[in-house]
Order: C-alpha cells, then structure tokens, then sequence
C-alpha cells in the first residue's frame, strides 16, 4: 500500500503529461485522418476515426481548387532562395562585424539590435511603401529578398564566430596571403557551419510559415504561396473541407517530417537567443 | 629549396606614390563597411527610410492602389479618426484581453511541467516530450488555425461531440447534463466565446516554446542545491517554491517579455479562426494588427494605417516599458 | 633573406603609448631575440613588424626599402604563432600548402614545396592529419613548415614555444636551432623565456616598458649589463643585489662580516649605499671558513648537478651556485670568495 501511495505522484504526473500529449497530438491526427474524408463524413456524428477512402477524390478536389503544386514550388522555392541567401549573406555580414573595428562600428551594432525589438506592427507598412514603390508587388522576390541581411541572422552567426574563431588564425590568413574575402570564405565559413545550419533552420521555418507578407505583397493567385492559398479557399461556398485538410496536412509534411529528424537541432535553433540569455 | 638557386625576390619594390599610398589606406578603411553593406543597403532601403515614410504617410489620405502622387495631406485627421473609431478602442480591448487571457496559462503550465520534467524524467524521456509538446511552434499558424477552426465548427464539430459525449456518460452526466442543452456551442460565432476559443489555440501553440525555455532554465539548478534543501527539511513543493522558481527569474523575464511583444501583435489566429471575416461577431475577435490590416488593406486607407500602427507602436512601447520597470531589476540580474 | 630596420617606431593604442621611438638595425641571416617581461611592447613590435598591425609613427625597412604600406604577404614575411594557429578545417599538408594555393601556384609543385619541407621537419607521415589529431610538438612543427615553405625573406616568431611542457620545449628549441643553421633566414624571435633567447639568438634585443634597453650578443648582455635590469634580467639563477655600502676607495661593505676591496673605483656610482650586483656563479664556497665574505646559510636547493644555496649576507640574501655538492647545511655559518672584476656596483632601487 505504501509504494503505491509513493509513486501516485509520478502516475499522475505522466497521467497529467500524457493527457497534455494528446491535447498537443490530437490537432495533427485530425488533419491526417479528415484528409481522408469527404466534407458531409467530417462533419458527421460521430466522426469518423479512421482511415477514409476519400483521398483521392480530396486530392482531385484540392486540385481544383487551388493549383496546389504551383503554390508548395511557391513556398518551397521562396523559403529555398530566402535560406542559401540569408546564410550567405548574414554571415557576410557578420564576419564585418567580427573581424573589424572601424569608426562608427558600435553605433551601427546598436542600431541592429535596437531594431531587432521593433515590433512589426510597424514595419510592414513602411515594408509594404518600399514594395510598392520598387515595383515588385506581386512578386516572390519581394518575399524573400528583403529579410537577406536580418538582425536576427547577423547576430546569432558573430556570437558564434567570438566563440569559435581566434584572431590568430585570422592573422596567420593574412600572413598566408588571404584577401579579407578568402578570409571570409576560405578560413572563417568552415568553421562556423553548426551556426549557419541553425540560421538555416529559422529562416526556412520562417518563410515556409510566413502568411501576412505574401498576403500584403502578392496578388496572382499562381503566385500564392501554401499558406495564402489554403487560407484563401477557407471562405469559399461550400467549401470541400476534406480536400482543404489535405491540402493543410500536405503543408505540414515537410516542416513535420525535419522535426521528426532533426527535433534536437530545430529545437536548438529556434530557441537560440533566448535559452542563452 | 633554398637561397641561391631560388629566384626568389626578397621583398617586392613596390614604389608607393603617395597617391596609391591613400588609395591604400581608403581601401582599408572602406573594407569593413563593404562587409557590413548588404545589411546597411537592406535596412535603409526596406526599414528605416520608409519608416520616416510612414510618418509622412500617417498625415496623408492615401489609397494604395492609386499610384502614389495621389496622397493627399490631410493633418491630424488620420489620428482623430483612429481615436475615434470604435472599432479601434474594441480592438485594443480585444488585444489587452488576449494578450492576457492567451499569455497568462503559457507561463502558469510551461513552469510547473518543466520542472517535472527536468526533476522526474531522464533526459531521453525528456526529450520525447518537449520535442512533442514543441511541434505546434513549427508549425504554420495559418495552418493550426485552420484545423482548429474545424474543429470548434458550431454544429457537428469535433469538440462539441466530444463535449456531448463526455456530458453524457453515465456517472459524468449528474454533473455535467447541463452541457447538452448548452449545445450546439458556436466556438467562433458567439461573441463571448471567440476571444477565448483564439486564446486556446495562441495557449496551444507557444507553450512548448516557453517550455523549453523553463527547462533550460531548471537545468542550471544544480542538484547540489536541491540535496542541501532536502537536508534542510524541505518538502517538494517548497524546494520547488523557494529554490527552483527564484532561479528561474531571468528565464521568465525573457519569456514572459516575448509573451507580450508577440501577444500584442496577435493576426493569424484571430484572422483564420474568423475566416477574415472583419474580427467576427461583433468584432469580437479584432485584435490591433488585424484592425490595421483591414483598414490599410481592405478598406484601402493607407495613411490611416498609418497613423494606427504608431500610435499602436506606442502603445506596446508603454507597456513594454512598464512592464520592464516592474519586472526588470530583477529579471535581468537574476538573484544569484 | 633581408635586412629589416625600424627607425623611429613609435606605437600608441589610443592615448597608451606602448612603443616609445624604437631603432633598430637587424642583418640579412641574423637571429635576432626580442625578449622583455610581459608587457614591454615585443609582441607588438612583433606585428608592427609583420604588418598586422600600424605604427603610430615611424618607418620599418626591409632591405633598405619602407615598407609601411605592404600587408604581411607583400613583405614576403612568414610568421609562427604562439597557438600555432593551424586551419583546424585543413589537413597538415593542406595547411602547410595553404598561402602557396592562394598565390597560384600550380598543384603539382605545391605538393613538392610541401614534401620539401615536410622532410626537413620530419613531417611526411602526418601530412594527412587534421591539427586535432596532432600532439602539440607536432603542431608546432607544421606551423614552422607552413613559414618554411613561403621561403620568406623573415621568419618572425611569437613565443612559438611557450605552449608547450618544458622537455618538448629544449627538444624544439634545438630543431629552431637547426634550421635556423640550415635555412639562414633572418628571424625575429619574440619570448619572455631569456634561456630561449640566450641560446638561439645571435643578438638578443631586451625590452621593458616600449623602450629598448640593451642590443648585443649573449654574451655581451651577459658581461656587460648596460643597467641593472638587463644585468638582472639575463643569466639564470639571476644575479643577486645586494644592499652595501661603498666607501670612496672602492671598499664595498655587506656587512660587518663581509667586506671587500673592488679592484678599480665604480665610475658612475657615488659612494654611499649601493646595490651589489653579484650573479651566483661568481661566488665560491670556502670550506676553509676563511673568505673575506661571511654569512647563514639560509636553504639549500639541489638541482642534481649543483646545489642552489641561499645564504644571508648582511641585510640581503644571495644565491650561491655550488657545483662540488658541499655537505652544507641550514643554520650554518658560511665563508665566500668572490670574483672581485665581476661585480657590478648600482645606485639603491627606489622602490
């Protein structure tokens, strides 16, 4: 009797832990199954909690209703370009702030974090003028292009640098004859890859999810990206809710499937910044 | 290899005029900033001058589909319309509610089930569970939405059945029959159940993040400082109360700061969840940015959106700073 | 090979100045040491030097042309860093090849220059190794070929030992040594080590507080100490100072058990209280008991080869080489002669 009065606690505890579980799980389960399912089964009482036979009609119907593999080459294309380009030139950028002390350098840091705490409340109108006024509304490069060189980026690849490079290697380059660019490349990227893959991480998780940008910047529909379109066909009448859970799992695929991977790693990456300080 | 066979150059006679010599040196010190230029380039182009843009903006009646010479000045009246709009004032209210409503239980769940799991479980069973609790941050918001907003559908959603279900069973039913005649319960189209039907699933989806952050934060405390409080006599609620929750301060600080900045700035959930449809019943679900959005982007007046986003910008910034006067001695220095 | 030569070289790191207006002139093939206390401006002299960093003011020359502008590759100088500061990415072979691939240099010849100098350093079978899976001495020796291979027209080295434990340390040393006679490039040797200096260098450069005290051979610092932080910087056990006095005759008093006549009267000395500098290996022990210098011997430390004794003279305490392992114990009353011609006389230390 007294043993099972000890572990009480650690029963309840997982009792309590695997009730939050499936409160975490059920979403995605949900998703799945109904992907299988016409819209009159999914709202049928009860439910139905099993495999459907309704996926290929849902897939045929999702089709229909948005050019699906158009919009994921969208997302994946944009997230794709918005990531190598992010890595590149954040760590560029980065590098300038590592290696160099030059007038004005702390003021330009500053300014960087300061406008890290922006909230972005603010800054997509000003995002939206600047779109608008280049010319590229409606265009994927306007999605992926302007959060190249971000704050965020910048900031986390020269924290890591400050740990893992010391000045004398960079000395022993220009000894060896390094233009500050062979530095860059040749010496430096080698060394800091755990945090470009973090960077790498972020940005892509960042775009593939992004919503209000493409909903303020594009307005072809073959320009949508999946979480734009997905969203646009959740008011259409008598909309086929099988087909758009499908459409809403397939979206989920990929992000799921990395995290099923490298959980250690994502975890790690989004939560950088904030578990260290 | 060596000297004489060589023909080998010692050092290069370079012949610097002074010319090249300054050459030299602005090269030198241009380097740095061509490093830096990428960022320098995008952060004026794309954020700080149009941030003085948006100022001029805000006194500018401006329909962003016309071309832009069509603004037309109009004062100080972007910023009474705003004030006096009362779709502004709910949408603040709305804010400050979710901001709370949504923020608060994050916190009050992550803490207590971080320290059981850094305290109770090894660290493989650990990470089977935070990885779990994690998922919903990866995913897209849009997404979540979505299938929540099928899942609280009025009629024959999912959770109403559930709730049925579970209102009926046998012993269940004594106490909870009630619910069957509160039925069908219109999650998302009553206006005192959207707020809260949002707030659930922001609560669902940034948990875990807060989660991992709790942990991380546990996991400094080292075990020495537990066994010398079980020395002391300490029950568990008490090292947890007075050893582990102290330690932790610098962790909450960060995390709940987050909380506020991002719950301020609620879109996605409140847009999906009331299928766009202008905040839902009575605007109930209208948070501050969806105002903004609506009115920048639907109802076409730039210059007002404008003119909201400062004045909301203010408003974060007043709460962000009152809440780091309270909060941020402590929760920047720790107590260590 | 080349001859280097600073003129004038002043350094400041805002409004600390570090070097005050150095000069010197160093010959084609020469080792020259640098070496000072931490502090005193020889690693940063150093990369002044090398180009890694600016003078405030002043002109460095390499073979008679300024050289102020040119980064280190145009100076055609080749450095070995304290850490080795080996490319922890690239293999030894890689790293050692490194700066001939950035200056074009065709594959196949590149990895004869590197076979070249692996083989002089005894490096063939670890090319293939990435630093991590070196020991340190082997580090070290691919840092060296790495600036052997530039066939530079100077070495300049930063402490390159001082990483490493004390055996590995004389074993290098000796390896320096060698291909120092080998290669015949000029060097500059930067350590706080005066050992190192001593037996490497040709001449040694002795530094304190950014300003040059002394230029000469080892043995020309050691006979003749031109002040007394020099005289007491170089020799190993260093020389003893102790208080005296010091009649206008010449007569140097340690204490009332000890006195002595100097063979020629101190020029640049007045008579008074002085410090007495006197290296121990210019004592002897009396075992007579009859030296004109009396006094307790405080502690004996034996090295092996010799005992290292500590003996109260007066109101200072010296240390006394003793090389015949004399059964002398603490507590005792000690009689010393002295190399009279060897003594050199210095105003008191102000404190």
């Amino acid at each position: 009797m007294s043993t099972l009065r000890a572990k009480i606690p650690t029963y309840s505890m997982h009792a309590m832990l695997i009730f939050g579980l499936i409160v975490t799980v059920f979403p995605f389960v949900w998703v799945a199954l109904m992907g299988t399912h016409s819209r009159s089964e999914i709202y049928s009482v009860p439910p139905p909690f099993y495999v459907g036979d309704d996926l290929l009609a849902n897939y045929e119907k999702l089709l229909d209703i948005m050019p699906f593999w158009q919009v994921l080459w969208n997302s994946l294309s944009i997230s794709i370009l918005g990531t190598v380009s992010a890595v590149f030139f954040c760590s560029l950028c980065a590098y300038g702030f590592f290696a160099y002390d030059f007038r004005g350098k702390n003021i330009v840091f500053g300014i960087m974090v300061a406008s890290m705490m922006v909230p972005p409340v603010l800054t997509i109108i000003p995002f939206f003028l600047t779109v608008k006024f280049l010319g590229i509304l409606d265009t994927h490069f306007a999605l992926w292009f302007p959060g190249m060189a971000n704050a965020f980026g910048i900031f986390l690849v020269r924290q890591y640098m400050t740990t893992s490079i010391s000045r004398d290697l960079i000395d022993a380059a220009k000894v060896d004859g390094c233009s500050p660019f062979r530095i860059y490349w040749s010496v430096v990227l080698p060394l800091i890859k755990p945090a470009l893959a973090t960077l790498a991480i972020v940005m892509f998780i960042g775009l593939w999810n992004n919503f209000l940008g493409p909903l303020i910047v594009l307005s072809s529909p073959d320009k949508f990206v999946l979480t734009l379109a997905l969203r646009s066909v959740q008011s259409l009448a008598n909309s086929p809710w099988g087909a758009i859970m499908l459409g809403t799992f397939l979206s989920m695929v990929p992000l799921l499937l990395a995290f099923a991977f490298f959980s250690k790693q994502m975890i790690a990456g989004l939560t950088a910044g904030a578990v260290k300080g | 290899m060596h000297p004489s066979e060589e023909t080998q150059t010692t050092t290069p006679t370079v012949l610097h005029s002074p010319a090249s010599r300054r050459r030299r040196q602005w090269i030198k010190k241009l380097t740095p900033w061509l490093f830096i230029s990428p960022y320098l380039i995008l952060f004026v182009v794309f954020t700080a001058f149009p941030l003085g843009w948006s100022v001029y903006l805000s006194f500018q009646e401006w329909n962003p589909v016309a071309g832009l010479s069509s603004m037309e000045y109009v004062g100080l009246k972007n910023y009474e319309l705003a004030v006096t709009d009362p779709w502004f004032w709910k949408s603040l209210y709305n804010t400050v509610w979710l901001a709370i409503v949504s923020g608060v239980p994050q916190h009050l769940i992550a803490i207590p089930v971080a320290y059981l799991l850094v305290i109770g479980l090894k660290s493989g069973a650990r990470h089977f569970y935070t990885a779990t609790f994690f998922v919903p941050y990866i995913t897209s918001t849009v997404a979540v939405s979505l299938i929540f907003y099928t899942i609280y559908s009025g009629n024959t959603g999912i959770l109403n059945q559930v709730l049925v279900w579970f209102a009926n069973l046998p012993v269940i039913n004594y106490f909870f029959g009630w619910i069957n005649d509160a039925m069908p319960i219109r999650w998302l189209s009553s206006t005192d159940l959207i707020k809260p039907s949002i707030a659930f699933v922001v609560i669902w989806k940034y948990t875990g993040f807060n989660l991992v952050i709790y942990s991380a934060g546990f996991l400094t405390v080292s075990k020495d400082m537990y066994d010398a409080a079980k020395v002391d006599g300490c029950t568990p609620w008490q090292q947890f109360w007075h050893i582990a929750l102290p330690m932790i301060r610098p962790f909450a600080f960060f995390a709940v700061t987050m909380s506020i900045i991002g719950n301020l700035q609620l879109f996605e959930e409140p847009f999906v969840l009331t299928a766009g449809q202008s905040g839902g019943v009575g605007q109930s679900g209208l948070t501050a940015s969806y105002y903004l959005y609506l009115v920048g982007w639907e109802w076409l007046e730039m210059g007002a959106a404008a003119a909201i986003s400062w004045v909301l910008f203010i408003f974060i910034a007043i709460v962000t700073s009152v809440h780091f006067y309270f909060n941020g001695r402590k929760g920047l220095e720790g107590d260590r | 090979m080349a001859t280097i030569e600073i003129k004038n070289l002043t350094k400041s790191f805002g409004a600390a100045k570090v070097l005050h207006d150095l000069n010197l002139q160093v010959e084609e093939g020469e080792f020259v040491a640098l070496v000072g206390p931490s502090g005193c401006g020889k690693s940063t002299l150093l990369r002044i030097l090398a180009g890694l960093e600016e003078p405030t003011s002043g002109d460095i020359l390499m073979d008679g042309a300024e050289v102020n502008d040119l980064n280190p590759k145009e100076r055609n100088i080749a450095m070995v860093f304290q850490s080795y500061a080996l490319y922890p990415h690239m293999t030894a072979g890689q790293n050692i090849g490194f700066n001939l691939r950035i200056s074009g240099m065709k594959k196949a010849q590149i990895a004869e220059e590197v076979n070249k100098a692996a083989d002089i350093l005894d490096l063939k079978p670890l090319l293939d190794r990435k630093p991590s899976q070196l020991s340190g001495g082997q580090r070290q020796r691919v840092a060296m070929g790495r600036a052997l291979v530039r066939n530079p027209a100077a070495f300049l080295f930063d402490e390159p030992l001082s990483n490493l434990d004390a055996k590995l340390r004389v074993q290098m040393r000796d390896e320096i040594k060698t291909l120092h006679t080998k290669v015949k490039t000029t060097s500059i040797y930067v350590t706080h080590d005066q050992i190192e200096a001593m037996t490497l260098a040709d001449r040694i450069v002795i530094m304190k507080d950014g300003r040059i005290q002394q230029v000469g051979s080892p043995s020309e610092l050691y006979t003749n100490p031109a002040n007394r932080f020099v005289a007491g910087f170089i020799g190993s056990p260093a020389m003893n100072f102790l208080p005296a006095e010091l009649t206008a005759s010449g007569a140097l008093k340690l204490s009332e058990t000890a006195q002595i006549m100097l063979p020629a009267i101190p020029m640049d000395v007045v008579a008074g209280k002085v410090d007495a500098g006197i290296r121990p290996e210019h004592f002897t022990i009396d075992p007579t008991g009859t030296a004109p210098i009396k006094g307790e011997v405080i502690s004996i430390e034996p090295t092996g080869a010799q005992n290292l004794i500590r003996v109260r003279i007066g109101a200072g305490v010296a240390t006394v080489i003793d090389n015949a392992l004399l059964p002398i114990t603490a507590g005792e009353p000690v009689a010393l002669n002295v190399a009279l011609e060897k003594i050199k006389v210095y105003p008191p230390e102000e404190s």
